[in-house]
């Protein structure tokens, strides 16, 4: 175990993220599995990547690459769902956790060391706490940087523990330079120079390197060397979502909005400590005549308990039902609230000095550039609402004719 | 001990004035140019005129987080506290409003225009100019890659006089790697000032990130030392 100052960051990785979700949910597919979205692979699950088959590949390409696999069409919201619960499963058990997409997350392992009884433990607890949320086999990798973490996590076997580094340097050594975020240009340059693996990149000096290769190079060799700065930025998630499961089918408006109510609270807690405010709910149902619907609501600006109640019964009210017509009565199984859009607060204005010659006369400038190119191309911003905590919300443009 | 320099600058000095001649180590405040402060003392002091010149063209060049935005933002508001006015040119509708009032820039004092497309932004900023009445134009941002900006020459062969008219100060915020700028482009040449920014540290409080470590280096100056460099610490909003 490191000591308590040393640096450790761990890597929480899920390859083709979207199909493991189907997997879960579908446990009786057993051929190979590909989510599409426009015509693209979003996901591939493990047996299919085996074949070949990537994220991002033409469906076409695909299929001929993996021609048993079974295709479905992608359902971004229930993995937006999923990956929030994830990584608040994963935020249990460390400081920080940073959601890069879905599917990859950093987590801060740093100072663990009362908490657990080892680093494998705790990697442990992470992996099981997100086997349990979601029901995902996570890859985990250990080290003192992100880079060598995510390598880590690559080469680690789902649901096998974690993968620890100790010495990042030692480890990246002997891998092939490919694993450096280097472009084409430059690895073609390194194997022409005879450089093929991570340790002969590290042993060249750091200014014949910005010669040969160009300034951008130096972050690759930073990080070649084992020096990766960057920290665990604090990005828990673009969502945080509470799932709810029934014993017996819920076919009471009164219940129903019970539970909402508990886990909007819940949820809004969870926001007011973080000092974050929210704009969208999203509900998702799960019938118990199988099937599952989602809805979801704008929450505005300045989104409190009372306006997230007044959403959710709302959202309540919109459900179709799982043959579109029955409603909510057709008996909910299950039911996930999920609050998107999550933005930090920002501070105020004051204007002092409002009718000064020389803003006038700037003001009459742009009046004509207004009226010579177009009404909205000249734009005042102003504080829209003090006291919401939305960022993008607190701060708005309007077009310089409206002011008078 | 008198040498025959000495005496040669005193016979100057006494046939065409005091200030006819000095020694360029002497330093002759009243000769500076008007400068706008950065905010940060230690990159005033490597521009060794105290900031940057006004009524000319500088140039901010950066690829990606390098504190470029929060310079410029620094600016605006040193700008604005000396009762200047600002206008903010957004060609690509993304002009940071948090981060501007994170760095104290009033928005009483602060206009953004914002074309329908990027390849108008400079026409905008032409007509800006030579209507006058901006004193900090923060013009966000120039990609020399970017055809729609291929009259570029045009513009700033107008632009430049009027800027030395009006004292009016132009900042390009360039994306492009200060090391690699495409050949053949015209703004380093028109610039009076080019300053390249990159991200060189992060700063941490505990666990959390708070802001970055830039490195500012001097590619051109027309008016002072043509190197240097200084490391600026950039706090990101606390609340951010």
């Amino acid at each position: 175990m490191p000591s308590h100052s040393a640096r450790r960051i761990a890597c929480l990785l899920i390859a083709g993220f979207a199909a493991e979700v189907e997997r879960a949910r579908h446990p009786e597919i057993t051929a190979p599995l590909l989510v599409h979205e426009g015509g693209q692979v979003l996901g591939a699950c493990s047996l299919a990547r085996e074949q070949g088959v990537r994220e991002g590949d033409p469906l076409q390409q695909a299929r001929a690459r993996c021609p048993g696999a079974r295709l479905l069409p992608a359902d971004r919201p229930a993995y937006e769902v999923v990956w929030g619960q994830l990584l608040m499963a994963a935020a249990d058990h460390t400081p920080a956790v940073e959601a890069v997409a879905p599917g990859l997350a950093y987590l801060d392992a740093t100072g663990l060391v009362p908490l657990y009884p080892s680093e494998t433990a705790w990697g442990e607890a992470v992996l099981s706490a997100a086997q349990r949320a979601v029901g995902v086999s996570a890859r985990l990798g250990i080290a003192r940087t992100k880079c060598v973490a995510q390598l880590a996590a690559t080469d680690a076997r789902p649901g096998q523990g974690p993968n620890l580094v100790q010495g990042d340097r030692a480890f990246l050594a002997p891998r092939p330079l490919a694993d450096l975020p280097l472009d084409d240009e430059t690895l073609r340059r390194c194997s022409l120079l005879g450089l093929r693996t991570v340790g002969q990149f590290a042993a060249l000096p750091r200014p014949s390197v910005a010669e040969q290769f160009g300034p951008e190079a130096l972050t690759s060799h930073d990080w070649a060397r084992g020096r990766d700065p960057r920290p665990v930025q604090s990005r828990l998630c673009a969502s945080l979502s509470r799932r709810h499961a029934f014993a017996v089918p819920a076919r009471d408006a009164v219940a129903l909005h019970a539970i909402l109510a508990e886990l909007g609270a819940a949820l809004m807690q969870n926001l007011s400590r973080r000092g974050l405010a929210v704009r969208w709910a999203r509900l998702r149902v799960r019938y118990e005549e199988g099937g599952s619907e989602s809805v979801a609501a704008w929450l505005g600006n300045g989104a409190g308990r009372p306006k997230l109640e007044r959403a959710l019964h709302w959202l309540v009210d919109g459900l179709q039902g799982p043959n579109g017509a029955t409603g909510w009565g057709a008996g909910v199984s299950e039911l996930s609230l999920a609050l998107t859009g999550l933005e930090p607060l920002v501070g105020k204005q004051l204007d002092l000095f409002a009718h000064r010659a020389d803003r006038l006369r700037l003001e009459g400038t742009l009046r004509r550039l207004a009226q010579r190119h177009a009404p909205d191309t000249v734009l005042r911003p102003q504080v829209a609402a003090a006291d919401t905590p939305l960022l993008s919300r607190r701060y708005v443009l309007h077009a310089l004719e409206a002011e008078t | 001990m008198t040498t025959a320099l000495d005496q040669a600058l005193t016979q100057i000095r006494t046939r065409y004035g005091e200030g006819a001649i000095r020694r360029l180590s002497d330093p002759d405040p009243a000769a500076l140019p008007p400068a706008l402060p950065t905010g940060f003392a230690a990159l005033d002091r490597i521009l060794g005129i105290g900031g940057i010149p006004r009524g000319r063209i500088t140039e901010l060049v950066s690829r990606g987080s390098a504190g470029q935005g929060s310079l410029s933002a620094s600016l605006a508001a040193q700008a604005q506290q000396r009762g200047g006015q600002v206008v903010y040119v957004d060609a690509y509708r993304q002009v940071d409003l948090g981060l501007l009032a994170h760095w104290g820039v009033g928005f009483a004092d602060l206009r953004v225009l914002r074309p329908s497309q990027p390849s108008l932004a400079l026409a905008l900023t032409r007509d800006l100019l030579a209507e006058g009445g901006a004193d900090l134009i923060l013009f966000d941002r120039y990609d020399p890659a970017e055809p729609a900006y291929r009259d570029v020459d045009a513009m700033l062969a107008e632009v430049t006089p009027l800027l030395g008219a009006t004292a009016s100060t132009l900042v390009f915020l360039t994306q492009a790697d200060a090391h690699r700028y495409p050949t053949g482009r015209a703004l380093p040449y028109y610039a009076t000032l080019r300053l390249g920014c990159q991200q060189v540290d992060w700063i941490t409080e505990g666990l959390a990130l708070v802001g970055l470590v830039t490195q500012v280096t001097v590619i051109k100056h027309k008016l002072g030392p043509p190197t240097g460099s200084a490391r600026l610490s950039l706090r990101m909003p606390a609340d951010a």
